[in-house]
C-alpha cells in the first residue's frame, strides 16, 4: 500500500518511510473523515469532487489535460475507491496555481502532453505510467500533505435562520448556539426595541475620522449637529471589535468635550472685534486664530492628510499618534486624543475670560500667567500653547518697548499704566514725578528693569516731546536744551531695516517650540533691546545737562531763599505773580542765577505778613520743587526774613540819642541783637550743613560710573529731599509746623517795636517791649527744647544761664530744669 | 535801609598807607583783579568785588579808597609800583603841596589836616556819593606819629561829622615801646593821648593793633629777629581781610558791616584781635590745623595783638566778640565749637547771654587758601585798658618833665605866624587839650572798671 501510494504520488516507491508513513495517514484521514463538505455539513462524494474538478480545470484553461485527468481518476477509481478518493479531496484543497503548475510540468515530464507554439496539446494515445494498476499523478499533491490539515473537516458556517438553533443540547443545557445569541448586544438592543435597530460599524479610520472632526466642529454621520449646534451620536455604533457600549462610553465622552469646546469657541468669537487699537487684545485674537489654525492641522497631520500646513515646524513637535497602523491601542489613543484635547480646551476657556476682561490684563501680566501655564500646564498640549502665547507676548512686548524708546508718538500706556499722581507710586523715581507712569513687574520682569524701562521710556519722550514743544513755541517755558539733534536721527531710524534687524536679532533666541524654564527670558530680551538703540545714549546725554542744570538749581534755590530778602528793599510786596521788576533786576545784580531768577514769584495767597513765594521752573527741574518743597523754602525766606527785618531795627537803634545814658537799654538792644543773630546764625548754619551734605552728593563725578546721569538724578532728588527734611529741621517746622514761626514772629515783634520806641526816644516803652521780647525769647527757647538734637544750640540764649557758675535758667517756664539737662 | 553796602577805605599818613599797600595788595588777589583792574577769572557769584571796589567807565575795577599824607613818600612809592600804578584814582590820593609831613606831632598833623581838610572830606564825600550804599569806613593810620595821628584825628571828627550814621572802623596801629624797638617817636605817648580823645568820640569800633605785640609775634613767628613793615603788614592785612571776608564773599549770616555788634557799651570800643596760625610766609606750613585747635589758641588770652594782654587779670571780661573761622570747615564743626567754648569765657557779670560769636567766613574763591582752618578773634575785651593805663603813665611821665612839650607849642606857634591860622583854631589848639583827653581817657578806663561790675546796669539809678 505504501510503495503504491508513493508512486501515485511521485512515480517512484524510494522514499522515506516517515514520509511514506505521514501520507498514508493523510490518506487514512481522509477518507475517514471526508473533510470536504457543502453548506449543510454533508460530505462530498466522490462524484461531486470529480465535478467539481473538471469545472475547476475548466477554469484554469486547462482543457488540454482534461483526458490525463480523467485518465488517471479513472483508472483510480477502477483500482481503489480510497487512493481515489484521497486524490480527489487532496487536488481540491490543492491551491489553483500549483495545481496548474505542476500539472504542466509533470505532463511534459510523463509525455503525456506536447508543447507545440507555446500551447499544450494532449498527445493522443499517451498513457499514464503505472505500478501495479496503480497510475502515477500527473500533477503533484505534495504541498498539502505537509501535515494532516489536508484532513481536516470544513467549518460549516451556521445558518441565520433561528430555527436552526437549538437553544437546549442533548444534555439538557442551553446550546452554545443560543447562549453567543443571548450574548449579542445588537440582538438584545433590537428585542428590546421590538425593532431591528441600525448601526454603524466603523472600522478604526473611519472612527477617528469622525471623531477628530467632531472636534474640528465638523459633522458627520456618526456625528450630528442639533439645532443647538451641538453634537449627538446619530446611530449606536462599533469600532471593529469593540462593542456599542464600550465604543459609546468614549463617544459620549468627547462628545461632552467636542460640546464643552464648541461652546466655548462660540463664546469667543462673540468677544472678537473686527477693528480695535487694543493692540493687545488683536494680539490675543490673532494668537487664538493661530491656534485654531494649528489643532486643525494637527488633526489633519494625524489622519494623513498632508496639504501645504502654515504650522509645520509646529506640528512637527507634536506626538503622532500612529493611528492608521492597526496594532496601534485604541483605548490609548483615543485617550490620548481626549487629553489633546481638553488641553485646548482648558487653554481657550481660559482665553475667553481674558478676551472678556481684556482690560484687566496688562502684556507683562499675560505674559507671566503664560509663562506660568508653559511650566505649569498639566498637559503637554496646553504648556506648548501657553508657551506660544509667551513667545508672541515677547515678541509684542520687545516691540513696543522699541517703539516707545525710539518713537516721540508711540502709545505709551500699552505697557506703562499712569497712576495719576506720583505719590500713589511706591518710591517714585524723579522721572515719574515728571510723568507719573509705572511698569508692572513680574516674576519674569524684575522690578528694577521696569522701573529702570519706565525712566528710560519717560526721560526719552520728555526730551524728545520737549525738544518738539520748543521748536513750536520757542519761548523758554520748556526745558532749554539747544543742542538736541538726534531727535530726528532717532525718529528715523525705527523706520530703517537695521532697527527690524536689530529687533529681530534680539527675539532670534526666542524660539517658539522649545519650552524654556528660563525665566528670565523677556528680561534679557528688554536688556538686549536697552543695549542695542541708542535711546539710553541719548537719554544719558541730555541727563547730564538736566544734572548740571539740577546742581545749579539746587544752589540758587538755596542761597536765593536764604539770603535773597537781604537784598529786597521792601520786603512785604505782594505783586501779583512774579517778583516786581526793579526788585527783580536789584536781586539779579547781587549775583543771583537769572535764568532760575525768572522762576520765582510770589503766591496769590500772600498776605502783607506772609509773602509766599512760588517757584515755577521748567521742567524737568519743577519735580523738585513740589508745593510741599515750595512752602519749606518759602518758611525758610519768610522766617529769615523775619530775624533779619528784626535784626535791621535792632542796628537802626545804635546812633539813637536815647541810648547814651541808659546802660540798661544799651544792653537790652544788645541782649536781643545777639538772641536774633544767634536765633539766625544757627539757623543758616544747619541750612549750610545740609546744604554741605547735599553737595557732597551732587558731586557727581565722583561717582562710580555705574551709575547712569540718568539714575542719578534719582541720587539727586533724593539728596535733595533730605536737604530739604533737614531744613525744615532747621527751621524747627518739624515737631509743631508752623509754631515757630509765629513764636518768631511775635520776638520780632517785640523787637521791632522796642527799637522804634527807641529812635522815638521813648526808653520806658522800649523797656516794656525789651520784656515782651524775654517772654516771647521764653517760649522760643520751650520749644526748642521740644528737638533734642538742635536744643544744644539755643542753650546758651537761656536767660539767666550761666553753666560757669551754675546757675539755672530763673526766668524759664519749665520749673524743672530737668527737661534740659537730659538733652 | 537793607543790603549789602559798600565800604570805602581811608588810609592817612605814612603807617595808613603802608597798610593800604598790603591791604589792597590782598584785596586785588582775593577777588581776582590784576595791577591794572581787569577782572583775571570768570566771575563768581558769591564774589562781592563792589563791596570794595566799583567800576570805571571801562568797566574795571578801582578800589574805593583815599590815600592822605602829609609827605609823599609813600603814597608815591607806591604809585611807582607796577602793582598800584594803574590801580587806584588818581584823584583820591591827596598829598600836601609842600611835603613836609606833620614830623612825628601831633599837632602839626592836626593842625595842617585843618588847612587841607575840606579838600580831603571833597575827595571822600564825593567817593561817598558814588555808591548807592555806603555802609561803613575803614581807616588806617597809626596814633603815634604825626599825620597818621594829627590829620587822622581830624578826619575822624569831620568824618563823623559828615557821616553820622556810617559805621566807622578804624585800624589804629598803637605804639607801645618799652625799648625804641618798635617806634622811633619819642612824644608818641603824646601824639596817642591826643589821638585816642578822638578814637573814644568818633569811630565806632577801633581795631587796636599794638605794634609792639605785632613785632612780638612776627618775631616769634618768622623766621627773623628784625621783622620789617612788610611782616608786620601782612599780618594787619589779614586781620582786614577776614574781618571783612564776610561781606565781600556774601555770607547771608552777616552781610555787612552795620550788623557788627561789636560794642555794645560805647565808648569801650577798642577791639583786640588774634588771628591764628601765623607763620612764615617763605617756610613750608606743615602742621595740620583744626577747628578746635585756631579756637583753643584764639581764646588764650596771650593771643591777643595788645603787648599787655599777658597781664592776665581774674576780672577781665568780654564784652562781646566774633570769631571768623575760614578755611575747609564744615558747618557742624563750628556748631559743637561754639558750644565747648562757652566755659572758656569770662563776662560781665550782669551778662544773660553770650559775648562770642563763632562764624564760618567764607574764603576767596580765587586764591587757594594757606591752611585748612586759619582763624580771626575780634574781641572787645576789658583786657585792652591795662595797654591804655601802661601808655597813660608814659604820658604822664613824660607830662611831668614837660618833655618835648615846647616842640608841640613851637609848631603849632611857628604855624600860626607862618600861616596866619585864625584865632578860633589858635583857642582850640591849646595844650589844654591836651589835659581834656586824658581825662577822657581816664573816664573811658573808669568805665572798664565799672562795666565788670554786677551794678553797672543800674548805677546811678
Amino acid at each position: 500500500m505504501l510503495s503504491s501510494l508513493s508512486f501515485l504520488i511521485r512515480g517512484n516507491t524510494e522514499e522515506l518511510n516517515t514520509k511514506k508513513l505521514k501520507e498514508l495517514e493523510c490518506l487514512y484521514l481522509v477518507n475517514k473523515n471526508q473533510p470536504v463538505r457543502n453548506d449543510n455539513g454533508d460530505p462530498w462524494t466522490a462524484e461531486e469532487l470529480t465535478e467539481d474538478l473538471s469545472r475547476r480545470i475548466k477554469a484554469l484553461k486547462l482543457d488540454a489535460f482534461t483526458p490525463i485527468v480523467s485518465d488517471v481518476l479513472g483508472k483510480l477509481a477502477a483500482h481503489d475507491d480510497a487512493l481515489h478518493y484521497f486524490v480527489l479531496v487532496s487536488t481540491y484543497r490543492l491551491p489553483d496555481e500549483n495545481f496548474a503548475k505542476s500539472l504542466k510540468e509533470l505532463g511534459l515530464q510523463q509525455k503525456l502532453v506536447t508543447m507545440i507554439d507555446g500551447e499544450y496539446k494532449f498527445r493522443l494515445y499517451s498513457k499514464p505510467n503505472e505500478h501495479n494498476n496503480v497510475p502515477q499523478l500527473a500533477w503533484d499533491i505534495t504541498p498539502v500533505l505537509k501535515n494532516t490539515k489536508v484532513a481536516e473537516i470544513d467549518v460549516t458556517v451556521p445558518s441565520n435562520d433561528l430555527s436552526n438553533i437549538r437553544p437546549v443540547d442533548d444534555w439538557g443545557l442551553i446550546s452554545r448556539d443560543f447562549q453567543s445569541i443571548l450574548n449579542c448586544e445588537e440582538l438584545n438592543l433590537s428585542a428590546r426595541e421590538g425593532q431591528p435597530i441600525e448601526f454603524f460599524h466603523l472600522d478604526n479610520i473611519t472612527f477617528y475620522k469622525n471623531l477628530l472632526d467632531m472636534h474640528r466642529g465638523i459633522s458627520s454621520d456618526l456625528f450630528q449637529l442639533d439645532s443647538d449646534n451641538h453634537f449627538y451620536q446619530s446611530k449606536p455604533c462599533r469600532v471593529e471589535e469593540w462593542n456599542l457600549t464600550t465604543t459609546r462610553a468614549i463617544q459620549q465622552k468627547h462628545i461632552f468635550l467636542a460640546n464643552q469646546l464648541s461652546e466655548i469657541v462660540k463664546n469667543l468669537k462673540k468677544h472678537f472685534v473686527t477693528s480695535t487699537s487694543n493692540s493687545i487684545r488683536l494680539l490675543i485674537q490673532k494668537y487664538l486664530i493661530d491656534e485654531q489654525h494649528i489643532f486643525t492641522e494637527y488633526f489633519d497631520s494625524l489622519l494623513g492628510t498632508d496639504s501645504g500646513f502654515q504650522f509645520r515646524h509646529i506640528i512637527d513637535t507634536f506626538p503622532q499618534l500612529e493611528i492608521r497602523s492597526p496594532n496601534t491601542n485604541k483605548f490609548e489613543v483615543c485617550d490620548e486624543l481626549y487629553e489633546i484635547v481638553s488641553a485646548h480646551y482648558h487653554v481657550i476657556r481660559e482665553m475667553n475670560e481674558i478676551v472678556r476682561r481684556i482690560n484687566d490684563y496688562s502684556p507683562i501680566l499675560l505674559n507671566e500667567m503664560s509663562f506660568t501655564g508653559s511650566q505649569s500646564a498639566p498637559q503637554f498640549y496646553a504648556r506648548k500653547m501657553w508657551r506660544r502665547m509667551n513667545v508672541s507676548l515677547i515678541k509684542f512686548i520687545v516691540n513696543k518697548l522699541a517703539e516707545m524708546l525710539t518713537t516721540p508718538d508711540a502709545e505709551l500706556m500699552e505697557l506703562l499704566t499712569d497712576a495719576g499722581d506720583p505719590r500713589l507710586i511706591k518710591d517714585p523715581s524723579i522721572w515719574q514725578r515728571l510723568n507719573p507712569l509705572t511698569m508692572e513687574s513680574s516674576q519674569c520682569i524684575d522690578e528694577e528693569l521696569a522701573s529702570r524701562v519706565a525712566d528710560l521710556i519717560i526721560g526719552y519722550q520728555f526730551f524728545i516731546n520737549d525738544k518738539k514743544n520748543r521748536r513750536q513755541k520757542s519761548d523758554e517755558s520748556t526745558f532749554a536744551i539747544t543742542d538736541i539733534q538726534d531727535e530726528e536721527e532717532l525718529e528715523l531710524f525705527s523706520k530703517t531695516q537695521h532697527f527690524e534687524k536689530i529687533i529681530n536679532d534680539i527675539l532670534s533666541e526666542v524660539d517658539i517650540c522649545s519650552t524654556t524654564e528660563k525665566l528670565d527670558e523677556l528680561s534679557t530680551c528688554i536688556n538686549k533691546l536697552l543695549d542695542q538703540v541708542p535711546t539710553k545714549t541719548i537719554v544719558e546725554k541730555y541727563s547730564q545737562i538736566v544734572l548740571e542744570k539740577s546742581i545749579r538749581f539746587f544752589e540758587f534755590l538755596k542761597s536765593f531763599f536764604t539770603s535773597a530778602y537781604i537784598h529786597l528793599k521792601n520786603r512785604n510786596i505782594v505783586s501779583p505773580s512774579t517778583l516786581h521788576t526793579l526788585e527783580l533786576e536789584k536781586i539779579h545784580k547781587q549775583g543771583y542765577d537769572s535764568e532760575f531768577l525768572k522762576t520765582v514769584g510770589y503766591d496769590m495767597k500772600s498776605t502783607m505778613e506772609d509773602s509766599l513765594l512760588t517757584v515755577n521752573p521748567p521742567e524737568p527741574l519743577n519735580v523738585f520743587v513740589s508745593t510741599g518743597v515750595t512752602d519749606i523754602y518759602s518758611q525758610v525766606f519768610t522766617v529769615l526774613n523775619m530775624l533779619h527785618t528784626a535784626l535791621d531795627a535792632v542796628i537802626e537803634t545804635q546812633y539813637s540819642e536815647t541810648l547814651n545814658h541808659e546802660p540798661r537799654l544799651r544792653y537790652a538792644f544788645f541782649h536781643m541783637n545777639t538772641t536774633v543773630f544767634a536765633i539766625r546764625k544757627n539757623m543758616l548754619s544747619l541750612i549750610e550743613a545740609a546744604y554741605e551734605t547735599l553737595k557732597k552728593t551732587l558731586n557727581f563725578k565722583d561717582f562710580s560710573s555705574s551709575q547712569s546721569s540718568h539714575e542719578l538724578l534719582n541720587v539727586f532728588y533724593r539728596a535733595h529731599r533730605k536737604f530739604i527734611r533737614e531744613v525744615a529741621g532747621a527751621l524747627m517746622m518739624n515737631s509743631k509746623r508752623g509754631t515757630t514761626g509765629r513764636v518768631i514772629r511775635l520776638m520780632v515783634s517785640s523787637v521791632t517795636q522796642a527799637s522804634k520806641a527807641c529812635l522815638e526816644g521813648d526808653a520806658v516803652a522800649a523797656d516794656k517791649f525789651y520784656q515782651q521780647f524775654q517772654t516771647n525769647l521764653l517760649i522760643f527757647l520751650d520749644q526748642c527744647r521740644l528737638d533734642h538734637a538742635r536744643y544744644p544750640l539755643y542753650r546758651s540764649l537761656e536767660i539767666g544761664n550761666d553753666e560757669t557758675d551754675g546757675r539755672k535758667s530763673l526766668n524759664s517756664s519749665y520749673s524743672d530744669d530737668l527737661s534740659c539737662r537730659s538733652y | 535801609m537793607s543790603g549789602t553796602g559798600a565800604l570805602m577805605t581811608v588810609h592817612v599818613g605814612q603807617c595808613g598807607n603802608q597798610l593800604a599797600q598790603a591791604f589792597w595788595k590782598s584785596m586785588v588777589d582775593e577777588h581776582g583783579i590784576n595791577e591794572r583792574g581787569q577782572t583775571t577769572h570768570e566771575d563768581d557769584m558769591n564774589d562781592k568785588k563792589d563791596l570794595l571796589f566799583y567800576q570805571a567807565d571801562d568797566d574795571h575795577y578801582v578800589p574805593r579808597a583815599v590815600l592822605v599824607d602829609l609827605e609823599p613818600r609813600v603814597i608815591n612809592g607806591m604809585m611807582q609800583s607796577p602793582n598800584f600804578s594803574n590801580l587806584f584814582n588818581t584823584d583820591n590820593i591827596f598829598l600836601s603841596d609842600h611835603g613836609g609831613g606833620a614830623g612825628n606831632n601831633w599837632a602839626s598833623g592836626y593842625c595842617q589836616g585843618q588847612e587841607v581838610q575840606e579838600k580831603i572830606m571833597d575827595i571822600i564825600i564825593r567817593e561817598a556819593e558814588n555808591t548807592d550804599n555806603l555802609d561803613g569806613i575803614l581807616f588806617t593810620h597809626s596814633v603815634s606819629g604825626g599825620t597818621g595821628s594829627g590829620t587822622g584825628s581830624l578826619l575822624l571828627e569831620k568824618l563823623r561829622e559828615a557821616f553820622p550814621k556810617k559805621v566807622i572802623q578804624t585800624y589804629s596801629v598803637f605804639a607801645n615801646s618799652d625799648t625804641s624797638q618798635t617806634t622811633d617817636v619819642v612824644v608818641h605817648p603824646y601824639n596817642w593821648v591826643l589821638s585816642m580823645q578822638r578814637l573814644i568820640e568818633n569811630p565806632d569800633h577801633v581795631v587796636v593793633l599794638d605794634n609792639a605785640a605785632l613785632h612780638r609775634l612776627a618775631a616769634g613767628k618768622f623766621k627773623t629777629d628784625t621783622p620789617t613793615f612788610d611782616h608786620i603788614n601782612s599780618l594787619v592785612a589779614r586781620i582786614m581781610s577776614t574781618s571783612t571776608a564776610m561781606y565781600r564773599f556774601n555770607s547771608p549770616v552777616c552781610p555787612s558791616i552795620r550788623y557788627l555788634d561789636l560794642a555794645p557799651f560805647p565808648p569801650m570800643h577798642f577791639i583786640q584781635s588774634a588771628i591764628s596760625p601765623v607763620v612764615d610766609p617763605n617756610e613750608n606750613f606743615t602742621r595740620k590745623t583744626s577747628v578746635a585747635d585756631v579756637t583753643r589758641f584764639l581764646l588764650k588770652p596771650t593771643s591777643m595783638m595788645v603787648s599787655t594782654a599777658s597781664r592776665v587779670r581774674p576780672n577781665d571780661c568780654m564784652l562781646s566778640a566774633y570769631m571768623f573761622l575760614q578755611g575747609q570747615i564744615e558747618a557742624h564743626t563750628i556748631m559743637s565749637a561754639e558750644q565747648n567754648v562757652d566755659f572758656a569765657i569770662n563776662r560781665p557779670p550782669f551778662y544773660m547771654l553770650k559775648p562770642l560769636r563763632m562764624m564760618h567766613a567764607p574764603l576767596s574763591p580765587y586764591v587757594r587758601p594757606q591752611y585748612k582752618v586759619s582763624g580771626l578773634l575780634l574781641n572787645n575785651s576789658t583786657s585792652v585798658a591795662p595797654l591804655f593805663e601802661s601808655l597813660l603813665s608814659k604820658y604822664d611821665k613824660l607830662r611831668a618833665k614837660k618833655a618835648f612839650i615846647d616842640k608841640f607849642e613851637k609848631i603849632v606857634s611857628g604855624l600860626r605866624i607862618s600861616r596866619k591860622i585864625n584865632q578860633t583854631f589858635q583857642e582850640n589848639f591849646t595844650l589844654d587839650m591836651m589835659d581834656d583827653a586824658v581825662h577822657i581817657v581816664q573816664d573811658l578806663l573808669e568805665e572798664y572798671k565799672a562795666v565788670v561790675q554786677k551794678d553797672y546796669l543800674t548805677r546811678g539809678l
